[in-house]
């Protein structure tokens, strides 16, 4: 059969263009191979598709292609069907419609490429990304977003928790020890973001609320949150004779830098100290005390302040220069190098000799540091034994209040008189007498007390002479008469060195004699220190490189407690000066 | 003439950064503060403004890089500056915290400053290097020729294509029409796409045509040529597009993170007075 093809297309204006081919065949089939009769190349097209063919009563297309429902007639999707005048076939993207014969054509039929699959490049293109901001990620939502994560966070949360809420909490306490209680941490307790370093060791149990210190906002943390707790910390110097307000009036947190992590607070650098001591008249012209730089190459020798009138407890600082040796007018007569005999020294009563140390006399006190004071009761009455009367030895005299022992002698002997049993050999009969019978006459009983009055001055001439008070005091006679005597008070001083902090239970590994010259020391008047050159040997300044680095404050404290209480001046002279 | 904004005006600003550089270390070095080194002592808070002002001015960058013609400076001078002052800042800010570093607000705006910084960097890396990288890569012609050639072989494999068995067919269809160039961020970054239909297309028309003959073998065999031509420019331009995308994507780290860092630094300097 003649059958005519028109290739119909559609130009870019619109307009279609035909192309008609006569097609001299038995049966027209349809595919994309150019072995087909009607070629429909474009994509989405198998090779042979279908077949169209005459049969009685009109024309049959028939569909070659298997599972690909690429058929369609007259929009019903079938692989086979009759076709009539007017009908569409679609194969693939094409249409192919039944025209009216034409001609010589007994069967006309128009193809047309209706539903193209698009330009190979336009699918490309259509299926790639090629920039980043194509895949719905932009910069400017990025950028608002992480602001506002931030804001909320870090400005927002914190300061609704810090103000407001809190704020609200009548149950909020000012106690530190309850405020202790309270631990919570970032994001509970928001403003904990803020904070710029570790709380020092002593204050972390205030860590968790940062309001009880930053009480305003924008204002620096004041003195009186400090005092609230430290009332008695005292000043460095007086502001009444120093006016050095940079010191007295500074802030505390001008010194003490909190948020520094966990180490203490306190200053302890040599150059703030030296920033004024180093040439100390430049601040204070009248004062006494000497410049100091370094420990180990600028600190003037050693000035313990000494005992110079026990009575009047009159006291001077005297350094301890070799060639003219401070004095401790202490009015004891001691030796340590008899006690320090290493032969050692007789225990009266116990026929032994014992050699003595040290710790003996000088016990630690409570902390350590220091020692307690050296008592007559405790230290020097096992071998120093107050007894006066040798036929009575247990009896001892009182310490420590002449008219006491002179009342104690005087009772001791009368009583024994009256009450007669002594066993004093040169003693008269009465005094002897069995004791209790009958009672004494007159002229008896004033023999008897004429024997005690000379007993007592006897027993008194001994006990004030060099045995047994003599032996460590002063005794001075105040008259003429019997048992006229005095002993001079005793003034020790506690520590020789009272600027200075020096802690004996650090230094245990040299021996107490190492520094301490006390087995040559003959007299009680000797001040027993060693010089600073004792000290300097293991002890440099705050860089010492070979020697133990020591700041001011290894031994010196700057708030001295002799002094004021350091905010009370602070606020008078803040009433004075509005 | 093009110079590298590096040494742009003989060095200017590196010889200006490190002479703000040298002071900052001098004074660090020389300064002996109340207690540990801290942004609030008087060198800290000298430090700190500093720091403070050159995140200012280096994030007005983007400000002022859309403007033109503004201002005595050059781009260029801007650009040179935002560099090295940039990278500046990695000193100062550090002295600035005196090596103090805490979970907080400040560190946090110490380490969103360092990432900025780090970002910007790998995008000074980038357009040191991808640019020259990518004109290699691109060859003679421009990317919109690479595509249209493509494209063009697409057709060239429908032509080839029409005559061979509908298997052969479906596989160059499949090849045109499922072909994608770059996609995801991390696609585009990767620069390849191990499930490419065309390079599919090529093995499994390969492995076909090998049961082929006579004509069938012959148009095969062009298939096979084309599309592993048409393989190699996709290659090509993927490449492009990961320099593309290497070239855009440190931007999406340094600008969000600029502008966090813009809240932190302002939330750090509040809070530290807030909280005096």
């Amino acid at each position: 059969m003649d059958v005519l093809v028109r290739h119909l297309t559609k130009k870019r204006d619109g307009a279609i263009a035909a192309r008609d081919e006569l097609v001299v065949c038995e049966t027209v089939r349809f595919g994309r191979s150019t072995d087909n009769e009607v070629e429909l190349p474009a994509p989405g097209v198998l090779l042979h598709e279908g077949v169209l063919h005459k049969r009685e009563g009109g024309l049959y297309f028939e569909g070659e292609g298997e599972g690909r429902n690429n058929i369609s007639i007259d929009g019903q999707p079938v692989s086979a069907g009759p076709v009539r005048l007017g009908s569409v076939i679609g194969v693939g993207p094409y249409d192919i419609t039944v025209l009216p014969p034409e001609g010589d054509a007994e069967v006309a039929l128009s193809v047309e490429l209706t539903r193209p699959v698009g330009d190979t490049l336009e699918t490309l293109r259509a299926n790639s990304t090629t920039r980043i901001e194509q895949v719905g990620i932009s910069k400017r939502p990025l950028a608002w977003g992480a602001l506002v994560v931030v804001l909320l966070a870090f400005l927002v949360w914190p300061l609704v928790e810090a103000y407001v809420l809190d704020g609200q909490d009548p149950a909020l306490s000012k106690n530190p020890i309850d405020m202790a209680i309270e631990t919570e941490s970032w994001p509970i307790a928001g403003d904990l973001a803020w904070v710029t370093g570790p709380v020092s060791g002593p204050h972390k149990f205030l860590a968790q609320n940062c309001s009880f210190c930053h009480e305003r906002p924008f204002v620096r943390v004041q003195d009186n949150v400090c005092t609230d707790c430290h009332a008695d910390i005292t000043n460095h110097v007086d502001p009444k004779v120093h006016d050095l307000p940079e010191i007295t009036t500074a802030l505390c947190q001008s010194c003490h830098k909190e948020h520094q992590g966990a180490e203490p607070i306190t200053r302890n650098d040599q150059a703030f100290c030296s920033s004024c001591h180093l040439d100390l008249e430049d601040v204070a012209s009248d004062t006494k005390l000497l410049n100091v730089s370094n420990f180990g190459r600028d600190h003037p020798e050693f000035r313990p302040t000494v005992v110079t009138d026990a009575v009047a407890k009159t006291f001077e600082r005297v350094v301890l220069d070799p060639a003219k040796w401070p004095v401790e007018k202490s009015n004891l007569v001691f030796t340590h190098k008899k006690h320090l005999n290493p032969n050692g020294i007789l225990v009266p009563g116990k026929r032994e000799r014992r050699v003595m140390e040290c710790a003996d006399c000088h016990t630690t006190d409570e902390g350590g540091a220091g020692f307690a004071p050296v008592a007559m009761e405790d230290h020097c009455s096992e071998c120093h034994q107050l007894n006066f009367e040798p036929t009575v030895p247990a009896r001892r005299l009182p310490h420590g209040d002449v008219e006491a022992v002179i009342n104690s002698l005087r009772e001791f002997y009368g009583d024994l008189a009256l009450r007669g049993g002594a066993v004093v050999e040169d003693a008269p009969a009465i005094v002897r007498r069995r004791p209790g019978g009958r009672a004494l006459s007159e002229a008896e009983r004033l023999e008897a007390l004429d024997w005690a009055n000379k007993a007592a001055r006897d027993a008194g001439d001994r006990v004030f002479a060099k045995s047994v008070c003599g032996t460590c005091h002063e005794v001075s006679r105040t008259g003429d008469g019997p048992l006229d005597y005095t002993v001079a008070p005793v003034l020790v001083v506690d520590r020789w060195m009272p600027k200075g902090r020096f802690d004996h239970s650090r230094h245990s590994a040299p021996g107490c004699v190492d520094c301490h010259a006390a087995p040559d020391s003959e007299k009680a008047t000797d001040v027993l220190l060693p010089q600073i050159e004792t000290c300097t040997a293991c002890h440099g300044g705050e860089r010492a490189a070979q020697r133990v680095p020591s700041t001011c404050v290894s031994c010196h404290d700057f708030h001295l407690d002799f002094h004021d209480p350091m905010r009370k001046p602070l606020q008078n002279a803040r009433a004075e000066g509005g | 003439m093009h110079t590298s904004l590096l040494v742009f005006r003989n060095f200017r600003y590196l010889k200006i950064t490190l002479v703000i550089l040298a002071a900052a270390i001098l004074a660090y070095a020389i300064h002996d503060p109340l207690g540990k080194p801290n942004g609030g002592t008087w060198l800290g808070y000298t430090l700190g403004g500093l720091a403070a002002a050159l995140i200012v001015w280096l994030a007005w960058f983007g400000v002022r890089k859309r403007q033109y013609g503004v201002g005595k400076l050059l781009l260029e001078d801007w650009a040179s500056g935002h560099v090295y002052l940039g990278l500046s800042l990695l000193v100062i800010a550090t002295l600035h915290s005196g090596f103090q570093f805490g979970i907080n607000v400040h560190t946090l705006a110490y380490a969103l400053m360092v990432l900025v910084i780090a970002s910007g960097a790998f995008g000074l890396y980038a357009y040191m290097r991808y640019p020259r990288l990518r004109s290699v890569n691109r060859g003679e012609g421009a990317l919109g020729d690479v595509w249209a050639l493509v494209a063009g072989m697409s057709r060239d494999c429908y032509e080839i294509a029409r005559d061979l068995p509908d298997e052969v067919y479906a596989l160059v269809e499949t090849a045109d029409k499922k072909t994608a160039i770059g996609g995801s961020v991390w696609r585009q970054l990767s620069g390849n796409d191990p499930n490419c239909a065309s390079t599919r297309a090529l093995e499994q028309v390969r492995a076909l045509a090998e049961s082929y003959s006579g004509r069938d073998a012959d148009a095969a065999r062009r298939l096979v040529r084309v599309l592993a031509r048409k393989v190699e420019l996709l290659t090509r331009i993927r490449k492009d597009i990961q320099y593309k995308a290497l070239l855009d994507i440190w931007l999406y780290f340094h600008i969000p993170l600029t502008v966090a860092l813009l809240g932190a630094l302002a939330i750090h300097i509040v809070t530290v007075f807030l909280y005096w």
